[in-house]
């Protein structure tokens, strides 16, 4: 199967998102595992797809202000719900990955999200 | 679920990963999580090829679902599902919906010694099938002659290449390829003629 693009993309960890993920591992493994596999498929589609928005998949949720959430979905077994919160930049290949955080945490999971966009786009 | 984390101001930690493995890597990441997440990819791997089938031919889950004449639901779950639950029939309908080809291969994986035979096997046999067809059907004979030449030299220059990566050795000689005709007579029989359109000099 062919690549698009010819470039690969890459995943850039905010330093939030640094902090969660070890908190994640310790209190969430099987979650932030199921998360983790979502993102290497998302990457995977990334990378046959013309650009970022055509990507489609049940385990990604488009939320206001370009972000895109991937959660834990397609396993059986009682998973919390959980959102990894990221950015994808099509002219530089790269996923911002943003926050990680529970259903409960949404709303301002989102709203983080958004402004950490808005900064990063201001630099 | 409590997320305690705070959430302080944040910004791009000047890090990057080309994949998931590597993130784990560098982020330091325990061994327990890489096997969890190793595990959890091992289960989806045909369905991920599907995905990226789909993805690939620019056909949306909606468009899939009609074709399959399912929900669209349905094909967001076969497709962030396990490989255990799709079906032989629904990875026949991806291949044909997409026009492509999709061969499925169950047990232990091949080395790359066994693959490498059973795919010079498999080109003998097509070579001669090809060869047969030249010499029952006139109209077909330069073009497959042609391709004979072509697929000559391509298949040597891998073979030159390859050679070329292994570590240095006494006595070893160096393969080097060049073409130094870009056409032939056409009374040449077909590998002599193949030989000389390439030039290949070992």
């Amino acid at each position: 199967m062919e690549y698009r693009g010819g470039l690969m993309w890459n995943f850039e960890p905010s330093t939030q998102f640094q902090k969660d993920q070890k908190w994640y591992e310790k209190k969430h493994p099987n979650e932030l595992a199921a998360v983790f596999r979502n993102l290497q498929r998302y990457l995977a589609l990334l990378m046959v797809s013309k650009n970022s928005k055509c990507v489609e998949a049940g385990y990604l949720h488009k939320e206001p202000g370009g972000v895109i959430a991937v959660d834990q979905k397609g396993f059986s077994g009682n998973l919390q719900e959980t959102r990894l919160y990221t950015f994808a930049i099509d002219a530089v290949k790269t996923v911002h990955l943003i926050t990680i955080g529970s259903k409960d945490t949404q709303h301002s999971d989102i709203e983080y999200s958004k402004n950490f966009i808005e900064q990063f786009s201001k630099q | 679920m409590q997320t305690e984390i705070e959430k302080t101001p944040s910004k791009p930690s000047g890090r990057k990963y080309s994949s998931v493995e590597a993130l784990m890597r560098g982020e330091g990441l325990s061994q327990e999580m890489k096997a969890k997440v190793s595990e959890l990819t091992t289960e989806t791997r045909v369905t991920l090829q599907l995905a990226k089938l789909r993805q690939l031919s620019e056909i949306t889950q909606e468009e899939m679902a009609k074709h399959l004449g399912v929900t669209q639901s349905a094909i967001s779950k076969l497709e962030s599902g396990r490989d255990e639950e799709i079906t032989l029939r629904e990875i026949r309908e991806y291949a044909r919906v997409t026009d492509q080809r999709i061969s499925v291969m169950f047990g232990k994986p091949l080395t790359h010694v066994e693959a490498v035979k059973i795919h010079a096997n498999g080109l003998k046999t097509r070579l001669e099938s090809l060869a047969k067809i030249a010499n029952q059907n006139e109209d077909f004979q330069n073009e497959i002659k042609g391709f004979f030449g072509e697929a000559f030299f391509n298949l040597f220059n891998i073979m030159a290449n390859c050679s070329n990566m292994l570590p240095p050795g006494e006595g070893d000689v160096e393969i080097k390829i060049e073409i130094v005709h870009a056409h032939q007579p056409q009374s040449l029989p077909p590998i002599a003629s193949a030989c000389k359109e390439t030039g290949v000099t070992v």
